[in-house]
């Protein structure tokens, strides 16, 4: 366990609603190869979290209901939402491609169902990753799903593409 | 850069597929690799990994950073689908530079030949049984033609295709027989719809979503390709359907398969009792006889209600195609009803075929010539109107009755859009009257 990477990850709270499918977190029409304009497409199709977003410093934790990231693959998606400063996020639920994707590039999705309703946006949380519970502020601990082996190891290496390296999975890597 | 592309033989395995996870945990756990699963993840070597130009483009700065080189062609399909043609100088550039870096990896992408998702049901190496994994959330698709398909984001894909294989959990399966004999209007989205309606848009979550075809005859397989594009839809892995006599008839008839080849693949289909784990969950069985053309309300697929509820309602646009649709069987139907008639004048009627394939048989069997006589804009194969990507984008205010796979807010065009999913015959039923219509008067 690195600094970087640590096992309880603190945050601001940032509440999205039910359904905020991955059409959401990021319109299609904000597909590019230009990080700043991807960035700026982060959580476009939800206006007033973005705002939120906007006006806040971070980094947040994302704090979701039903469904979160259902949808397309875009990986932009993730590198808009990460680079705004979101740093994990829980749900009551989560889409499998959008989980896989979070995950990969070091940035943990586990369900924590309920935890929304604890929580408002701007509130100090800490995400214990291992035991998947999210702490609030009150000192109520909502429990959720721990994550599989699998996904702490990826995070602990940094993301699937270090994890695969240091796995012997990536031939011809330099 | 780098060392010979990894060995394509899946290695021995020691892997089993506990009881519940389905055919999806038979054919995963039969290409996992002995001795390297971490946690409930297996090291899973695909038959076939498929990347589309918006996805792959992503790829690009991770593999040339740390010099990875890509599968031969024999196990990576390149596409170029989504910007086909590109419709800005952007995507042009995002288009220029997907095929640079796959040129100067010995791919020859398939550029302006169709939906990905379709190309990959047109392939050879698609048989009942072929495990495939593709950037993209509708690579479940294949399982029309019972293949595991699952999709997966850009760093997924940078693994599968230069390291041959991904980590994998095997799914609970969740199983359902399909009854009853087909109507004539239906098509594959109306099964999907109802299965929606019944059971919500994350029923199958995270689980392979299985099907047993006991109709009569069987339903055709470019509606059960319908059937398992939208898996994802209600959150699954995987879209398989057993495959059986249809799918053979459709290997050797529709697309030449060596009929030996193709018995050999639906013989080895673990779906005979010992070698199916069976499903964690049966639903009950979906009556064909029963269904009543349905479609989803604007803003995400909680929402499903009969056609005849929406009626009357204006629209715009009408579009038929996608990865969900657009396939000659979708075509036959709109075509039968359109036949010797007029589209409303007040919307826009678009027709993408899936594939150029597709889109040759329809012209040789002179269903395009049915639809542009009757109103119809026909659009080359491609992504085009489904996400926004180019023609068809909708204004602030405007409605679109569409057969793609996805009506979020904002997916084609503006925010303050709507957007209504339904099947092929409903489509035609409302260019036609130009508003919503229950396309059965027209079958009757």
């Amino acid at each position: 366990m690195s600094a970087e990477r640590p096992d309880r990850i603190s945050g601001i709270a940032l509440v999205l609603p039910d359904d905020a499918a991955a059409d959401l977190l990021h319109p299609p029409r904000h597909f590019s190869l230009d990080a700043g304009a991807v960035s700026r497409g982060a959580l476009a199709g939800l206006p007033e979290v973005a705002r939120a977003l906007a006006e806040g410093a971070g980094p947040w934790i994302v704090v979701a209901g039903r469904d979160l990231g259902a949808g397309s693959s875009r990986e932009t998606t993730l590198y808009a939402l990460r680079d705004r400063g979101i740093v994990a996020a829980v749900a009551d639920s989560a889409g499998r491609i959008f989980t896989r994707n979070a995950w990969n590039l070091g940035l943990p999705v586990v369900e924590v169902p309920g935890a929304r309703l604890g929580v408002r946006t701007g509130d100090p949380v800490v995400l214990d990753l291992p035991r998947g519970a999210l702490l609030l502020p009150s000192g109520e601990e909502v429990p959720g799903t721990p994550p599989d082996p699998y996904w702490l190891a990826v995070y602990r290496h940094g993301g699937l593409l270090d994890f695969a390296e240091a796995m012997g999975r990536l031939p011809g890597a330099r | 850069m780098a060392a010979a592309a990894p060995d394509p033989a899946p290695g021995p395995s020691s892997v089993s597929s506990p009881p519940g996870t389905g055919w999806a945990g038979a054919l995963l756990a039969a290409r996992a690799e002995a001795g390297a699963s971490v946690g409930s993840y297996h090291f899973v070597r695909p038959d076939l990994v498929m990347g589309h130009d918006a996805t792959t483009a992503l790829a690009i700065p991770m593999a040339e950073r740390r010099g990875l080189r890509l599968l031969p062609p024999e196990r990576l399909m390149l596409v170029g689908d989504h910007f086909s043609p590109p419709s800005t100088a952007e995507r042009a550039e995002i288009a220029r530079r997907f095929r640079e870096f796959a040129a100067a990896q010995g791919h020859l992408p398939r550029l302006d030949e169709g939906i990905c998702h379709q190309l990959l049901a047109e392939d050879p190496r698609v048989l009942p049984g072929a495990v495939v994994v593709g950037a993209d959330s509708h690579t479940v698709t294949v399982g029309g033609v019972g293949a595991f398909g699952t999709g997966v984001g850009t760093t997924d894909f940078v693994v599968a295709a230069t390291a041959g294989g991904l980590w994998l959990r095997l799914p609970d399966a969740v199983r359902v027989r399909l009854v009853g004999s087909w109507p004539a209007w239906a098509c594959g989205k109306e099964l999907v719809l109802a299965l929606l309606a019944a059971h919500g848009p994350e029923h199958a979550r995270y689980r392979g979503l299985e099907f047993v075809d006991d109709t009569p005859g069987g339903i055709a397989t470019d509606h059960r390709l319908a059937l398992a594009n939208m898996a994802v839809e209600q959150g699954a892995k995987c879209g398989i359907v057993r495959p059986d006599a249809e799918t053979l008839r459709h290997l050797v008839e529709d697309r030449g398969v060596d009929r030996a080849v193709a018995e050999a693949a639906v013989a080895r289909f673990p779906s005979h009792p010992a070698a199916d784990p069976g499903p964690a969950e049966r639903l009950p069985d979906l009556d064909c006889s029963a269904l009543v053309p349905r479609l989803a309300l604007p803003g995400g697929l909680r929402r499903i209600v009969p056609v005849a509820d929406a009626a009357g309602e204006e629209v715009d646009q009408v579009y038929l195609g996608s990865c969900s649709s657009g396939r000659l069987a979708d075509l036959r139907l709109a075509a039968s009803a359109l036949r010797g008639r007029k589209v409303s004048k007040r919307l826009r009627f678009l027709v993408t075929p899936s594939s150029r394939a597709v889109y040759g048989a329809a012209l040789a069997e002179g269903l395009l010539g049915v639809l542009h006589e009757a109103g119809a804009v026909i659009l080359n194969p491609s992504c085009g109107p489904c996400g926004g990507i180019d023609k068809g984008l909708l204004a602030p205010g405007e409605a679109c009755l569409s057969t793609s796979n996805r009506n979020v807010q904002g997916r084609m065009g503006s925010p303050e859009a709507r957007i209504f999913l339904a099947g092929a015959a409903t489509a035609a039923a409302t260019a036609l009257a130009g508003r919503i219509a229950d396309p059965r008067e027209l079958w009757a």
